[in-house]
Formats: structure tokens, sequence, C-alpha cells
């Protein structure tokens, strides 16, 4: 049998890193399992997906063993470990990786087999890596000039030319870096979150975003999770000071409800079974 | 579902969305948010209580998502007791100049910058 492609549980030091193909000829992902995280290339661009606990360790599973069929059941106490989700849970997260992967239509990269389970496609499996590359996370986050570079200018017993060259192109670094911000496309990134049969999808900035994000939402959660019948799919946005909640509809359709961040804790169970309908 | 983070195709024809904002002190408006894509414009028409917001311009590919920028629009009727937040995405996208990003939420196009959603 083969070595797996990622170890059952990944040790510390250098990222480990899948490079995978998708149905898109044009696109490419990397899969960094320690961080939960999907970086998306195509061409020049980069978005990077934070697939959240379950949909990594899922994804992960599948990666272990290539071609191998893995159970419903191994897969979701994989992905699920301290709790009992509904078949839906599975359903929901398989069908969002196919959608990464550009897979929904043609299921080749994430394979059902009927009454057995699910495979990875290995024919999609393009490279494993262990080298250190720049993590998603940090490529999205420029660094701030630091203050020291004041002071040493303001240091009166050197010269004052290393000083004054360093503050120069701290200046050109600075000016390049916001100019950077100003042009760099704003990919978001998700989490996703789950309450037996109800997925919430956050979605925000960047990692920092989506914590304040979570926990900020964490009481709407659970009364949508106790209003919710049967399984649903919602989406949250938080931006201009307004939260933005999505709630999908099987025709691909949407629900939506906007409210102010005052009054987050202040909307009636009605307005939320509408949006739930 | 959910947000994708996919290239989509070029959007055309007529989106359309409804729904309810809560403001800032409680109250409950409706608001009815519509857009027509074609030959690689758009023309938007956004109603939220007795606001209409009304922009026009054309639509560029932005990385793996579509943006629209506004070449033309007007705010017709700015309601008193409107929240700040919602006045400022209004005013911006009505400017000459702006971009908003549309994200694909499902098959909805979501303008994050102008909290408009357009559904097919």
């Amino acid at each position: 049998m083969n070595a797996p492609l990622i170890p059952a549980s990944s040790p510390s030091g250098p990222v480990t890193y899948l490079v995978l193909k998708t149905g898109s000829t044009e696109r490419t992902i990397s899969f960094y399992p320690s961080m939960y995280q999907l970086l998306i290339q195509r061409g020049e661009q980069e978005e990077r997906v934070d697939l959240g606990y379950a949909g990594s360790r899922l994804l992960e599973r599948l990666l272990q063993a290539p071609g191998e069929v893995v159970s419903r059941e191994e897969l979701m106490s994989y992905a699920w470990p301290d709790r009992v989700v509904g078949q839906g849970s599975l359903n929901q997260q398989i069908y969002s990786l196919r959608q990464l992967f550009c897979d929904e239509k043609g299921r080749e990269i994430i394979q059902t087999l009927p009454r057995r389970g699910y495979q990875f496609n290995p024919h999609y499996v393009a490279e494993r890596r262990a080298a250190e590359p720049a993590a998603p996370a940090s490529s999205v986050e420029p660094e701030e000039p630091t203050p020291s570079v004041v002071t040493d200018a303001a240091r009166p017993a050197r010269s004052h030319w290393p000083a004054i060259g360093l503050f120069i192109l701290t200046l050109l670094v600075g000016l390049g870096t916001s100019a950077w911000i100003r042009e760099r496309p704003e990919n978001l990134a998700t989490r996703s979150l789950e309450r037996g049969a109800l997925t919430l999808q956050l979605m925000a900035k960047d990692g920092r975003a989506l914590d304040s994000l979570e926990r900020d939402s964490a009481g709407l959660f659970e009364r949508l999770a106790s209003l919710s019948e049967g399984a649903s799919l919602l989406t949250l946005d938080r931006h201009g000071g307004y939260y933005q909640l999505f709630c999908h509809r099987e025709t691909a359709s949407v629900n939506w409800l906007m409210f102010h961040a005052n009054q987050l804790n202040l909307l009636d169970d009605k307005q939320l079974k509408q949006c739930l309908l | 579902m959910g947000y994708q983070p996919t290239p989509t195709t070029l959007p055309d024809g007529r989106y359309r969305s409804s729904g309810q904002v809560q403001l800032s002190d409680g109250r409950l408006i409706n608001a009815v948010h519509s857009i027509r894509f074609e030959d690689g414009r758009f023309y938007a028409l956004s109603r939220q209580a007795d606001t209409l917001l009304e922009n026009a311009g054309l639509v560029e590919r932005d990385g793996a998502h579509h943006r629209l920028a506004v070449s033309h629009g007007e705010v017709t009727q700015l309601a008193s007791g409107m929240d700040n937040e919602l006045i400022f995405s209004l005013l911006y996208s009505r400017r000459e100049g702006a971009h908003i990003r549309l994200y694909q939420i499902g098959e909805c196009l979501y303008a994050r910058a102008s909290l408009q959603v357009f559904c097919p």
C-alpha cells in the first residue's frame, strides 16, 4: 500500500500542502490541511478560502488515500469527531467542495460510489509539497512599516545617511504597499459553521474579521438553528455597519434580510422565519 | 450554493430581489433591487422605503469577479431618518467612477459595497 499523501496527524514544522487539479484547466488549488484553507490560483489571481474544520477534515480524509473508497460513516466521524451530524451535513460539504473544484456537474474529482462512499480521483492530485511556502493567510496581510525606523533616524550619535536611506526605503515600501492595498482584489474569506442540519457560511475580508463575525453572530446562529425546519444553508456578511443574511432556497435563489449591526439581537422570530422559508 | 469565489459568466438579462431592512432605530423598511445587464452594460434601480437609487454603467471583469463601473447615478428622494451607512452606500453607488464588485451568492449577485442583491 502506498504511503498516505497526508499523515493522519500533521506533524509540526513546515507547512505541508497539496497541489490539486480542478475541473477547470485554468484553476489549481493548494490545500493546506493544517490551516483548513485552500488557495485557489487562476492565472495571476489568487483566492484564499477558509474551509472550516469539517470541510477541511473531509477533504483531508479523502486525500489520505486517493482512489480509495471512504465510507460515509467514516467521513462523518472524521470530519465531525465530537458530535453526531445528519447525512445532510456531509452532502452539503461534499457539494461545497465540488463547487470549489469546478466539479459539481461532472463529479469526476470527488466521486460518489453508491452505497459505498466517496473517493478522491488520484488523477487530480498534482503534487505534495512540504516546503515552507508563503502561507495563504500572510499573502493578503501587508506588513505595516515599523516605527523603529523613525527612532533610528532621530538618533544623533550616528551618521544620518544610513537612517535617511532606510527612511526613504521604508517610505517607498510604504507607498508601494498602500498602492498595492488599493489595487489588490478584495478576496473574501469564508468559514462554515454547523448546528444540526443548519449550515451558516460566514464571509469577511480576512480571518480576523471572520473570528469577530463568528463571535458576534453566535446568538443569532443559535436562534436560527432553533427556528429552522430541515436542512438549511445560510450566508452571513457584515459590511458598512450592516449585516446581510442570505437564506438559500432549493431553487438556488435566496431570501435576504439586512439589518443594522445594533439590531443583531433585536430581530423578531417572524423575520427570521420569513428568511428561512 | 453559498458564497462561491468562482468565476462567473458575464451576467445577462434582468435580475431582481426584494427583502427587508431593519434600520438602526428598529424601523423595518421594504427594499427592492432590480438590474438589467445588456451588452456589457447595466441599468439598476433600487427602492428602499421612499428613496430611489438609479445608476448605470459598464460591467467589467475584475479578477474572479465582475464589477459595476458606475458612469451615471441619481438618488431621487432621500427619506428622512435613514441610517448614515445606508445613505453613504446610496450616494457612493450613484457617483461616477464608483466600482462595485459583485459576489455570487447561490445564483444571485451581491453588490457588497452598495448592499444590493440581484437574483435571476
